[in-house]
């Protein structure tokens, strides 16, 4: 038996895929890109990384071409001229700090736009990760704004996104301190001092804050807190003067010396007067009203009134309270 | 008023002045002071007391004792039986809630008394030893005392008699 019939059908059908594969191959043409303000190197350099990016999905072929287009109709004779089945051509124009790249792809048997790409970039070493989000974007039928991926994320996309800024600076606080109940070694009122950072927004101000509260009576007995407090208030109106209503939560520090009477016997009775002394720290809270005046100036005054509980026991007296009351001036 | 009256009247004023100067210690010139006939007789010491001072305690288990205090009493109704040993006592026993009071005392001369008050309940045992003198402007006295919690107590007294 000969071999010639099945050599000759091996080279038919070798024959055959040969011509499908050449059938399936476009011929691409990368023009030549404008350059509007942008250093003609990286514009040269911007088109060569394009055709680059493009030629990996496979089952096209390039054929270069010296035209430089702007319009669809010159890039649809330049790819005809060259007998390509497709044209890309494009502009990096400088605006400002930022490049923007466009690239337009045409099909030369139709003259219709197939894609067209766009991209900004903040920098010029953006520009590799520009060509490849135009050859993904091209190759997926998608647009590049759309498909950022890890390692093509440009410079200017992570970024992240401008916050509004508000008017912030210290503050210092002035006032009294009245307790309320038995708390406090029923010392009467005494004063109020606090250092913070007051941030604050149009309607809405943030105040982390320090304070010291004493008692004055000059006696044996007295208290001494140290607050440390976080703040929320709203600010119920734009003008110089305007409302403030808020509260927050804290640590405090607080040390007691109280009076007490000691008493013994029923028929033939003491008394005598001892100090208890005794001090710990717990969790508080407070809400507090009140007016800021000269909002629209850099110094601020904030008059203000407080309520404020902490949760612990000293001397046997649970949850001491007390109202404060006082004047802030923020810087 | 004669010569003699009026002679008579300036040695009691100068014997109770007396008296009354050498009231400051009641310690070992006591007794001397009574013995020695300065201290002028009280008169009725039958009635009600209210015993009043100041004193400080020390040594108390209960730190909280230690230090100065004011004393006071309820009213106590004493009577006086003859002299001598045993002549002060209570007109009525004296009932406190847990507990039980008593005084006691002993009417050294006229015009100096010793007593002991004795408070029982509960809590523990009290007890006040006083010394008082007649000073001219009633009586007046130290004391000595423990408890309770161990305490030992000093001070001074004095004592307000009504008429029952």
């Amino acid at each position: 038996m000969t071999h010639r019939p099945l050599v000759l059908c091996i080279f038919a059908v070798g024959l055959l895929l040969g011509s499908q594969t050449a059938a399936a191959q476009e011929v691409w043409t990368v023009l030549p890109f404008n350059s509007r303000g942008v250093d003609t190197i990286q514009t040269e350099t911007f088109r060569d990384l394009l055709q680059l990016e493009l030629s990996r999905e496979g089952n096209r072929s390039f054929v270069s071409s010296a035209t430089m287009c702007s319009d669809d109709r010159c890039a649809r004779d330049a790819a005809l001229a060259e007998g390509a089945d497709v044209a890309v051509y494009g502009t990096l124009s400088q605006l400002g700090q930022n490049i923007i790249a466009s690239a337009t792809v045409v099909d030369a048997t139709s003259g219709t736009v197939r894609s067209a790409q766009r991209l900004t970039v903040d920098r010029a070493e953006d520009l590799d990760l520009v060509a490849e989000r135009f050859a993904n974007a091209i190759n997926s039928g998608t647009r590049a704004e759309d498909i950022a991926e890890l390692g093509n994320i440009t410079n200017e996309e992570t970024e992240p996104e401008l916050r509004r800024d508000g008017d912030h600076g210290f503050g210092l606080h002035l006032g009294g301190f009245t307790p309320v109940g038995n708390g406090y070694a029923d010392a009467g009122t005494g004063v109020s001092l606090g250092l913070g950072y007051w941030f604050e927004t149009l309607r809405f101000a943030l105040s982390p804050q320090v304070g010291l509260r004493f008692s004055t009576t000059g006696e044996d007995y007295g208290y001494f807190e140290l607050p440390i407090d976080v703040g929320a208030y709203y600010i119920l109106g734009n003008s110089d003067v305007a409302g403030l209503l808020g509260g927050g939560v804290g640590v405090r520090y607080i040390s007691e010396s109280r009076e007490a009477t000691v008493r013994t016997g029923s028929v033939i009775r003491t008394e005598s007067t001892i100090v208890l002394e005794d001090d710990g720290w717990g969790f508080g809270m407070f809400a507090k009203a009140g007016v800021l005046l000269l909002r629209t100036y850099t110094v601020r005054l904030a008059i203000t009134v407080d309520y404020n509980v902490t949760f612990m026991e000293l001397n046997g007296r649970s949850n001491p309270q007390g109202v404060g009351f006082g004047v802030d001036v923020i810087f | 008023m004669n010569i003699r009256h009026a002679l008579l009247f300036a040695l009691a004023i100068g014997w109770v002045v007396l008296g009354f100067a050498e009231c400051d210690s009641l310690g070992e010139d006591y007794y001397d002071q009574c013995s020695s006939g300065v201290v002028a007789p009280y008169g009725d010491l039958n009635g009600s007391w209210v015993i009043s001072g100041n004193g400080s305690r020390s040594g108390c288990s209960d730190d909280r004792l230690n230090g100065e205090f004011r004393m006071s009493s309820s009213t106590l109704d004493v009577v006086v039986d003859g002299t001598g040993a045993g002549a002060l006592q209570l007109a009525e026993p004296m009932s406190i809630p847990g507990g039980q009071f008593t005084l006691s005392g002993d009417l050294v001369y006229s015009g100096c008394l010793e007593f002991v008050t004795r408070e029982t309940s509960n809590a523990g045992t009290i007890e006040y030893r006083f010394r008082a003198i007649n000073s001219g402007y009633g009586l007046e006295g130290s004391f000595t005392g423990s408890g309770p919690s161990n305490c030992d107590s000093t001070g001074d007294f004095s004592v307000s008699i009504s008429d029952h």
